[in-house]
Parts: C-alpha cells; sequence; structure tokens
C-alpha cells in the first residue's frame, strides 16, 4: 500500500474544513496532506498523526476561520450603522431632554429603548447568519440558507408575533393605545418584507451587513438605555427638583406663620407664590403634594419608558415610603430620591 | 514587522518564487532549526499579502496533496523595502555598539 492511501483521519479533515474559511481549503488541506506524508515516511503513523493535531489547531486563528483580511463592509455600511446608532440614541434620550418631553417623543424613546430587550432575541439568529456571511466565498453561487433569505425571515417572525400580541393586550387591558410605535413598526415591517423578498433572487456572492446590524442595534440600545438615559434623566431632574426651591420655601414659611404645613398647594398661592411651579410647560405636569403630621412630602412622575414610571420624591422626614419594587435612588438634592415603578 | 514574519518573509525571497506553505516550513527548519505549525505560517502569509508584501497564485496539484493546488507565495517591491529597512535598521544598532566594551567582552 503507498504512502498516499494512508489518509489522515476523515474526521480531522472535515474539522479543518469547518474551522477554515472556504476561500482557503484547497492550499491548506493540501498543505497539512503533503505534511502528513511527508511525516509518514519519517516518523511513522503515531507521530505524523499527533503532529497532525498539532497542526489542525495552529489553524485556529481568526484570520484564518473568517478571512478578516477581506473587506467586509464597504464605507456605506459603516455609515448606515453609525446612522442607526445616531437614531436610537436621540429617539431613546430625547423625552429626557429638557423642554422636550411630548407622548410622540416618549412612543418614540419606549419603542427605541425596547429594542434593548425585544432585541436580544434576534442575538442568536443573528450570530448563525453572520457566521455564514463571513463564511461565504467569493465567485460561490448562493442558495437561500447562504444568501440569508431563511435567515431573514427567522429574525422577523418575532417581530410579527411581538407586534399583534402587544397590541391585543394593550386592547385587553384597557391601556391608553399609543399608536405611533406600532406605525413605525408597520412601515419597518414593510420595509423588510420588501427587502427580504429582493433577497430571494441574490446568488451572486456580496456581503450582507444586515446580521452585523441585529447584532449592534439591541447592544446600542441597551447601552443607551441604561446610560444615556439615566444621564440625561439626572441632568431634567435636578432642574426639576431645582424649581421647587421658591415652593418649598413657601410651604416652610406657611408653617411659620400657621404652626402647620397647608393642606394644599393652593393655600400658597396669592400670599407666598405667584404661580405654582410646573414640572415642563407642554405637559403641565405639577408637584403632588402631601401634607403630613409634622412632615410634608412633594412628588412628581414621568413616563421612563415600556413598563416604568419614575417618581421623583422630597420628604423631610427622612426616607420616603416606597412602593415600588425598584431600589430607591438619593436624587442629588437633600431629602430628595427618586425610584422606578411599574 | 515582527520576528517570525520577518523570517517568513526571507524564505519567500530566497525562495524565488517557489515558496509555498509546507516549502517555507521545511526551509525555516533547515535554516534556523526552528519548527513551525501550518496555522501560524498561513497566519503570517495571509497578513503579509494583506499589507501588500507578497503576492501569491496557485501552482500545481500533486498525489501526496491529495490533488489539491499549492499557493505560491513571491515577494513584492514593497516587501523587499521593507526587508532592507529591517536590515539597516539592524545594521546601524551594531554599528552603534562601542567597540572597546564589545572586544572586551565589558557589554
Amino acid at each position: 500500500m503507498g504512502s498516499f492511501e494512508n489518509k489522515p483521519p476523515s474526521w480531522a479533515m472535515a474539522l479543518l474544513r469547518l474551522m477554515v474559511h472556504p476561500e482557503f481549503h484547497e492550499e491548506i488541506q493540501g498543505d497539512l496532506l503533503e505534511k502528513y506524508h511527508s511525516d509518514l515516511q519519517k516518523v511513522g503513523q503515531k507521530t505524523a498523526r499527533r503532529q497532525l493535531y498539532t497542526h489542525l489547531l495552529s489553524m485556529l486563528k481568526p484570520i484564518l476561520i473568517f478571512n478578516l483580511n477581506r473587506m467586509y463592509m464597504n464605507p456605506k455600511n459603516w455609515l448606515t450603522l453609525a446612522l442607526i446608532a445616531l437614531a436610537i440614541t436621540m429617539a431613546s434620550v430625547a423625552p429626557f431632554l429638557s423642554g422636550s418631553s411630548s407622548n410622540v417623543l416618549y412612543a418614540i424613546s419606549q419603542f427605541a429603548q425596547t429594542l434593548g430587550y425585544t432585541g436580544l432575541i434576534f442575538i442568536p439568529i443573528a450570530l448563525v447568519w453572520l457566521i455564514i456571511e463571513f463564511r461565504n466565498k467569493k465567485g460561490q453561487s448562493l442558495n437561500r440558507w447562504t444568501n440569508g433569505y431563511y435567515f431573514s425571515w427567522l429574525a422577523l417572525i418575532p417581530v410579527l408575533i411581538f407586534v399583534p400580541v402587544q397590541l391585543i393586550l394593550t386592547l385587553v387591558r384597557d391601556q391608553p393605545l399609543n399608536l405611533w410605535p406600532f406605525a413605525i413598526i408597520l412601515l419597518m415591517v414593510a420595509f423588510l418584507v420588501y427587502r427580504i423578498k429582493k433577497l430571494k433572487k441574490k446568488t451572486e456572492y456580496k456581503f450582507n451587513p444586515v446580521p452585523l446590524y441585529l447584532l449592534v442595534i439591541p447592544v446600542i440600545a441597551l447601552a443607551t438605555s441604561q446610560w444615556a438615559v439615566e444621564g440625561a434623566a439626572a441632568i431634567t431632574r435636578k432642574a426639576a427638583i431645582s424649581k421647587t426651591e421658591p415652593l418649598i420655601a413657601a410651604i416652610e414659611n406657611y408653617k411659620m406663620e400657621y404652626g402647620e404645613y397647608p393642606n394644599s398647594l393652593n393655600e400658597l398661592k396669592g400670599t407666598y407664590l405667584d404661580e405654582l411651579p410646573t414640572l415642563d410647560s407642554k405637559n403641565k405636569l405639577t408637584y403632588e403634594y402631601q401634607k403630613g403630621n409634622h412632615s410634608f412630602q412633594l412628588r412628581f412622575e414621568r413616563l421612563w419608558h415600556w413598563n416604568a414610571t419614575e417618581v421623583v420624591v422630597y420628604s423631610n422626614s427622612g426616607l420616603p415610603d416606597i412602593k415600588g419594587n425598584y431600589e430607591n435612588h438619593p436624587a442629588g438634592h437633600p431629602n430628595w430620591w427618586y425610584y422606578l415603578a411599574d | 514587522m515582527g520576528e517570525f514574519e520577518e523570517l517568513v518573509l526571507l524564505i519567500v525571497a530566497l525562495m524565488n518564487g517557489k515558496a509555498y506553505g509546507i516549502s517555507i516550513i521545511e526551509e525555516l527548519e533547515k535554516r534556523t532549526d526552528r519548527s513551525a505549525a501550518i496555522g501560524a505560517v498561513q497566519t503570517v502569509l495571509k497578513r503579509m499579502e494583506d499589507k501588500g508584501l507578497v503576492t501569491s497564485e496557485f501552482g500545481e496539484a500533486t498525489n501526496e496533496r491529495g490533488g489539491r493546488r499549492k499557493r505560491y507565495y513571491q515577494i513584492t517591491a514593497k516587501g523587499q523595502k521593507t526587508l532592507a529597512q529591517n536590515r539597516a535598521m539592524r545594521n546601524d544598532l551594531w554599528d552603534a555598539i562601542p567597540k572597546f566594551g564589545w572586544n572586551y567582552g565589558i557589554v
């Protein structure tokens, strides 16, 4: 039997094909076989096989697995990714910036922040799809798996289930229906269906950046929701708290004169205050006042995201009685706290 | 450029168009007495090709390669210039060593 017929284990060659990028298959498989046959004659089968496994392990390099030398993303793809990131960040933060808290902006912000949590379901699909995109070979004839057609539908199915379910739940629970997020999602779905149909006919290799977007969007939305929204909210929260300084001074003046706190803030109007402060001029959110025996509380609320409301409380008798499921935090001013309520 | 990258580039240059994965490993073992894994050599070759230091093209297939073609690598003008610069830099460093200290084993 000739030495060329003494082949290396077929699983090792199969593993090599699985590991190494298809564009390198021919030369690297050839090198591995040539080295194996050369070692076989010099050191025998046992050592030759051991050396083959060592060479196989040495292929575990990103450059050989994904062919990272190839320029996958063109400038237009990078620009799209940057614009998506910017749009998500701006949409999430917008209602928490000073003087811009319309219901539409809140709805869009909730939608953008929700992308962070709901988008996580896309990650396994996007990861497999992206690996296939990376492993596609120039000149290869694409089928409906390798061109991403089936993966796009797999990614769209959760959206097609989530939107009607959410709509029905909102109606069944008799919650206020905000049509803006649904309108945006429907427009996006229509656009995606149009793009997926075009993808069906794609047979020639060209890198598709969509799985990368599907991976990056939830990460950006989550990061924005966790840090940028909190940062912007802290600024407007502090500004709103500052507005209450004359109000708190007026309440204390009232107590000095009458020996007790007022029953309502309206009692302050005229003598102690010309006008009660408002949280923002558009929504006319005023501070709620609650009188205790020897203390009082001021509080205001605003939407935070899909399922939570931020409650900001002033309590001159120490830590307020928190009714939400979330931890309370100091709001940066004496006697002020804030927490998120369900 | 790392030491291993420079060694592989030198071997590609001296093999003058006959360098491919296994021949580079064999030449490296023969001339430097050090072994190298196929993955390590291929990684360096791909990286150097990306930097424009070498070019490559498919050659002939053989039985021992299971009918698969070799990919031959050749040094480019940019690769030659890089090697020359590295050599000049090393020569400068050698020339900068104080002769007195070197000759009497002080350095």
